[in-house]
């Protein structure tokens, strides 16, 4: 073997090398729009993000295209979009990177938020970079207020902890609670709550008499749920991820812990909190959000019917509507300020009011301000909006019948 | 396990060959499309993980699982010190943090051997990610924290020139006696230290160089990820990529490492756009089939083709 073929060899080596770094990128002619988003297909938020988030994008795509696309006066014609969807495995660090290449790459037109707290915050500075208004349907952090001026392009569609307490220390005072056991998720969405909402039951005069955190999966919290118990709290207030909610519900049952309010986070309004336990064991249980079908909003009926109709099981009864309610609202940009000029649309998103299933959506500085209701609870198979008090869907049932 | 000996004029073509690669690498950013910076900041970054982790796994045989450990003390140290300092100076007190962990668990663990070893260190890394996970809890009152971002073409150039300086270190170890020593601990420990070799303390100070690199590949990472928590930082994935690069490229050498590095790194992501609902187990199975076929990696697949051709396998054997 001689040295010419050798290196040879190399040089072949070498430029397919070359070829692979100078891949030409796609030129993209304006008869459609472009979007794209990078969310958990797989991994442990996949969870939520194909409850509240993936079956609203897939379906308003569908639907939009239904209608002949996404009208703007700019090209004077109505423009289909065309949707591509990445899986960040819940990891961020991909999460973040997916971002750069559909904005770099690919040259999405719009991008559909991530899911979660921790992962929106970690694209939001990329989003605001390239100048991507984000409209984040599963955010929750007070930390962004004080950050709020430096991302214009972040809008948040979900209650923030500061709304979400006030209404539940609200809902406590009314209903006579005096002591409550605070629990929560070692994740962001815990921290925060808990931050916001313990000195809030503070001021109130309702005494925590148990705090406690948890790493999000933990397999057994009977330890704790015993110890809650043998306490005789008249609140049982977690700050919780989905994986936590379904275990302190079954739990609960089975230390017999079942104190007058029962109060879970993030999974008590998925149907399928209701499908596994049955509507019956779940009677009573309180958790935040709420949207449900009786909402008194244009659209909420009709958008519950085609979610059932298009995914054969119902939206969750909190983030789903808001997500839905956030593509409207992107739609209803686009169309009013008439081009798909990012920053024009920015613009008409910080000012304008947007009518969507969840009422009308008007963003104060970087925050929605309108919420169909704060805390839920289930009533005969239906997620009733119980606080704040005029916004009521029912009356709440308080104590909490007994586990069946 | 070189077939053919350098010669002086090889050596030459070979050096003129690395400064070609090194110029066309810096200059890359005038010309480029930038997601293929990006992309090419993440295949540096597995390089120097993976070339890291075998200067220490690759001769003595103890295979660590603590690289997320090292990797993520890194990270928290740019979102400390990275509004305050500039950025090499973060990148050095990175790197050295974690020098100073290694060196710490280096001499609770290295007398620890074989599987006990790997253990260890897999428990030390989810030690580190669950106390700092209890510190940002109870202590910050914050889970996340949002570090400041670096231009992603400065992010490059750092992770090139901390990729070129850990193959140097790696390469230098390799050719040193002291690389002949950690050799020896690998293939025979009681006679290495019957020969006179300081086994124990040759085993911590190679463990801390290699945690050197790690630490300062996350101080760069960090500025890219702008929001990080314990969970980000230390991600159980960044203690076993390197085990599986460096085993899928070839683990006996130093291109290897860097072959499968890159490989494993495009072809991770090519998987992950192409087929998102497939990705895990199209992964899976080509890691696989490279275990089972290619016990030398691709660097065996491409000494066979490199020596006559694949059809010819059997006369060099």
């Amino acid at each position: 073997m001689n040295d010419i073929a050798k290196y040879s060899k190399l040089a072949v080596c070498i430029m397919l090398f070359a070829l692979f770094i100078a891949f030409p990128c796609n030129a993209h002619s304006k008869d459609k729009i472009l979007i794209g988003t990078a969310i958990a297909l797989s991994g442990p938020f996949s969870g939520g993000a194909g409850m509240t988030q993936v079956p609203n994008f897939d379906m308003w795509v569908e639907e939009v295209n239904a209608r002949g696309g996404i009208k703007v006066k700019e090209y004077g014609k109505r423009l289909p979009i065309e949707y591509i969807k990445y899986d960040t495995k819940s990891d961020i660090g991909t999460a973040v990177k997916l971002v750069q290449k559909l904005i770099l790459e690919d040259k999405v037109d719009f991008l559909l938020p991530p899911w979660g707290t921790g992962t929106c915050l970690a694209v939001a500075p990329i989003f605001n970079k390239y100048k991507y208004p984000l409209i984040g349907p599963t955010v929750t952090s007070e930390k962004l207020r004080e950050k709020a001026h430096a991302f214009p392009y972040l809008f948040i569609m979900l209650q923030m902890p500061r709304a979400q307490g006030a209404a539940i220390v609200e809902l406590f005072k009314e209903l006579g609670i005096k002591r409550v056991a605070l629990i929560h998720t070692a994740a962001a969405y815990g921290i925060e709550h808990t931050n916001v909402i313990k000195p809030a039951l503070g001021v109130a005069g309702i005494n925590v008499d148990i705090l406690k955190s948890f790493p999000i999966g933990t397999p057994d919290l009977t330890p704790l749920l015993k110890k809650i118990k043998a306490a005789r709290v008249d609140a049982l207030l977690g700050f919780t991820y989905p994986p936590d909610t379904f275990l302190i519900t079954q739990q609960a049952k089975i230390v017999g812990l079942n104190p007058k309010v029962f109060y879970l986070s993030v999974g008590v309004a998925f149907p399928s909190y209701k499908g596994k336990f049955g509507a019956a064991m779940v009677e009573g249980v309180m958790g935040p959000g709420v949207w449900n079908p009786n909402v008194p909003h244009p659209g909420a009926r009709e958008y519950f019917a085609r979610h059932v109709k298009r995914w054969k099981k119902e939206p969750d009864r909190w983030a789903s509507a808001f997500a839905y309610a956030g593509l409207q609202t992107l739609e209803q940009a686009i169309e009013t300020a008439g081009t798909l000029d990012r920053e024009k649309i920015r613009d008409v998103l910080a000012t304008g009011t947007f009518p969507t299933v969840v009422g009308p959506v008007k963003f104060d500085g970087m925050f929605n301000v309108q919420s169909p209701g704060e805390v839920g609870q289930w009533q005969n198979g239906e997620f009733e909006v119980v606080a704040a008090k005029e916004k009521r869907t029912a009356k709440p049932i308080v104590p909490k019948p007994p586990w069946p | 396990m070189h077939s053919f000996r350098v010669t002086s004029n090889k050596k030459a073509l070979f050096l003129a060959l690395l400064i070609v690669i090194l110029i066309f690498a810096a200059t890359m950013p005038l010309y480029i499309q930038p997601y293929i910076i990006i992309s090419l900041t993440s295949i540096f970054m597995y390089i120097v993980l993976t070339v890291s982790w075998a200067i220490f796994s690759a001769p003595t045989r103890y295979i660590s699982l603590a690289s997320a450990s090292f990797f993520g003390t890194g990270i928290y140290v740019w979102a400390i010190l990275g509004s305050a300092l500039p950025l090499p100076i973060v990148v050095g007190i990175g790197g050295l943090v974690s020098s100073l962990l290694a060196l710490l668990t280096g001499l609770l663990t290295l007398r620890l051997r074989g599987l006990y070893f790997i253990i260890f260190t897999f428990g030390f890394s989810e030690f580190v990610r669950h106390s700092s996970q209890w510190w940002e809890i109870n202590i910050s009152g914050t889970e996340g924290r949002w570090v400041v971002g670096v231009d992603h073409t400065i992010i490059y150039y750092a992770m090139l020139i901390l990729a070129f300086l850990t193959l140097i270190t790696a390469y230098a170890i390799r050719r040193s006696r002291f690389g002949l020593a950690l050799q020896s601990i690998g293939q025979f420990e009681e006679a290495a230290a019957h020969a006179g070799i300081n086994v124990t303390a040759m085993k911590i100070m190679t463990f801390a160089i290699s945690a050197f690199f790690m630490g300062a590949a996350g101080a760069i990472m960090a500025t890219r990820w702008s929001y990080i928590d314990p969970s980000i930082a230390f991600s159980p994935l960044i203690s076993f990529m390197p085990v599986l690069m460096a085993i899928f490229g070839g683990i006996g050498q130093l291109y290897g490492h860097i072959l499968g590095a890159g490989v494993l790194t495009i072809l991770a992501e090519v998987l992950l756009t192409e087929f998102p609902y497939y990705y895990m187990l199209l992964f899976g199975l080509i890691l696989l089939a490279v275990i089972l076929f290619l016990p030398h990696g691709l660097v065996g697949l491409m000494e066979k083709w490199w020596k006559g051709g694949l059809a010819g396998k059997h006369a060099n054997t």
